[in-house]
């Protein structure tokens, strides 16, 4: 309990350190979230084919058109899904950094903890929690805002009648989105194992001279 | 009570092999204030870290309070350290975005005490070493002597029976030295206090001195 809100806190105090991580998650999450959001429902759409030209009564051209929005919804689709990985990619990495460097500079913090009696489990569990809060607050928050983002998009491309109408309900309860948000938070496991290691290996005396 | 029997620390780096403490005897008695001058380099940090269990020796016995700490596994070890042993360091070693009150809270925090017991026991060590006025400031906003303080109050909050001093006046000038010393023999009494310094002149205040030299003791 206590662990926990000291996490919570120190992520209050430790704006300074935050201040390069979070907004980068942030836009990633962002990013990712607009792009799967579109590219998930599009394809889906793209995929279940043309059920519109096999009824009767409709005309040619209305066929043609339908034809049209589903090529477009496919190439949307294809292209969203694309940017998507290059950005959760490129987030990754960046995210990755970032974490190593946070990582690097608390390495100082954890052997006054360990001085003033803590075990390495307990340290280790500071740390953890308090990245993993801050990451998956930002996360969900990124995400879900390109959803959102995502969604009007969709709308306003249909009211243009340029996308198939049936798109929206393809848009699902969001799995995608978690999937996401798993990927993410997996990556955070590297550098958090890294700090494991770090934390297991190192003399806590040689951390406190490191500052020096 | 500690006991040290002929104490051996080596550290290993690729191409040699650095004898720091070649064989140290020592007793000290309980709820004495004990000194160690040397020079830099001399290994004090080295034994004041094993005395503190957060370093090993190569070789040698080291009992405390009639445990025998050379047999112990590091967990063993690291359970013991919480409970008898608070640290004292030339840097102070605060942690920078937490409040004075905050830095002498957290040790016992860690140790599950209820959040009451936890306030008193802040403001009763916070008013030993004079410094209630000061507790909601950050350390970069108090000067360096008060962030020494501030550390001796958070190594006294747990109640240990012993007290490493590893340089505590290494980055103060005289009056604050003066301040920090009657804070530390003030709080420390009733403690063993192993307090390293390369300051003879403070010596006066210690009920036994020792020097290191060469690795060994004089
Ligand atoms: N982790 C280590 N690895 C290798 N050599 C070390 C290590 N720690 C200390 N030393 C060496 O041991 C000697 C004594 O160090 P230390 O105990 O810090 O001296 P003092 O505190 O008296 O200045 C120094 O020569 C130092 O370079
Ligand atoms: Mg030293």
């Amino acid at each position: 309990m206590f662990l926990m809100q000291n996490a919570l806190r120190n992520i209050g105090r430790q704006r300074g350190r935050y201040r390069v991580l979070m907004p980068l998650l942030l836009v990633c999450a962002l990013l990712t979230g607009v792009f799967t959001s579109v590219a998930v429902p599009c394809r889906m759409a793209a995929d279940r084919g043309s059920t519109y030209a096999e009824a009767l009564d409709v005309t040619d051209e209305e066929v043609l058109a339908a034809s049209e929005r589903e090529d477009r919804a496919r190439r949307l689709g294809e292209s969203a899904t694309l940017l998507s990985f290059s950005v959760l990619l490129v987030g990754a990495v960046a995210v990755l950094y970032v974490s190593s460097i946070m990582i690097g500079e608390r390495m100082f913090d954890v052997g006054i903890l360990y001085a003033v009696g803590l075990s390495r489990g307990q340290i280790f569990w500071t740390l953890f929690l308090e990245l993993f809060a801050a990451c998956t607050a930002t996360l969900v928050c990124g995400l879900a805002a390109g959803r959102m983002i995502a969604g009007a998009y969709l709308r306003r491309e249909i009211a243009a009648a340029r996308l198939p109408e049936g798109i929206l309900s393809c848009m699902g309860g969001g799995v995608a989105e978690m999937l996401c948000l798993g990927a993410a938070l997996l990556i955070l496991l590297i550098p958090i194992g890294k700090l494991t290691v770090r934390l297991m290996r190192t003399n806590p005396t040689d951390l406190l001279a490191e500052r020096k | 009570m500690i006991r040290l029997f002929d104490l051996r620390k080596t550290y290993k780096t690729r191409h040699e092999t650095l004898e720091v403490l070649k064989g140290i005897t020592l007793t000290v008695p309980d709820r004495k204030f004990v000194m160690l001058l040397g020079e830099s380099g001399s290994g004090k940090s080295t034994l004041a870290n094993i005395l503190g269990l957060l370093d090993t020796p190569t070789s040698g016995e080291y009992w405390l309070d009639e445990v025998p700490i050379h047999t112990l596994t590091s967990k063993a070890r690291t359970d013991l350290r919480r409970e008898k042993v608070s640290f004292v360091f030339q840097s102070f070693n605060l942690i920078p975005t937490m409040t004075a009150r905050e830095n002498i809270e957290l040790p016992l925090g860690y140790r599950g005490v209820p959040k009451e017991e936890r306030g008193e026991r802040v403001e009763a060590v916070l008013r030993e070493v004079g410094l209630s006025a000061r507790a909601a400031h950050v350390p970069s906003e108090l000067s360096g002597g008060e962030q020494q303080r501030i550390a001796i109050a958070r190594a006294l909050v747990v109640e240990p029976s012993l007290l490493i001093a590893d340089e505590p006046t290494g980055n103060l000038d005289k009056s604050t030295t003066k301040a920090v010393m009657e804070t530390l023999t003030e709080a420390g009494r009733g403690k063993t206090v192993f307090m390293i310094t390369h300051n003879e002149e403070l010596t006066a205040y210690a009920d036994e001195v020792y020097a290191l030299r060469a690795g060994l003791l004089a």
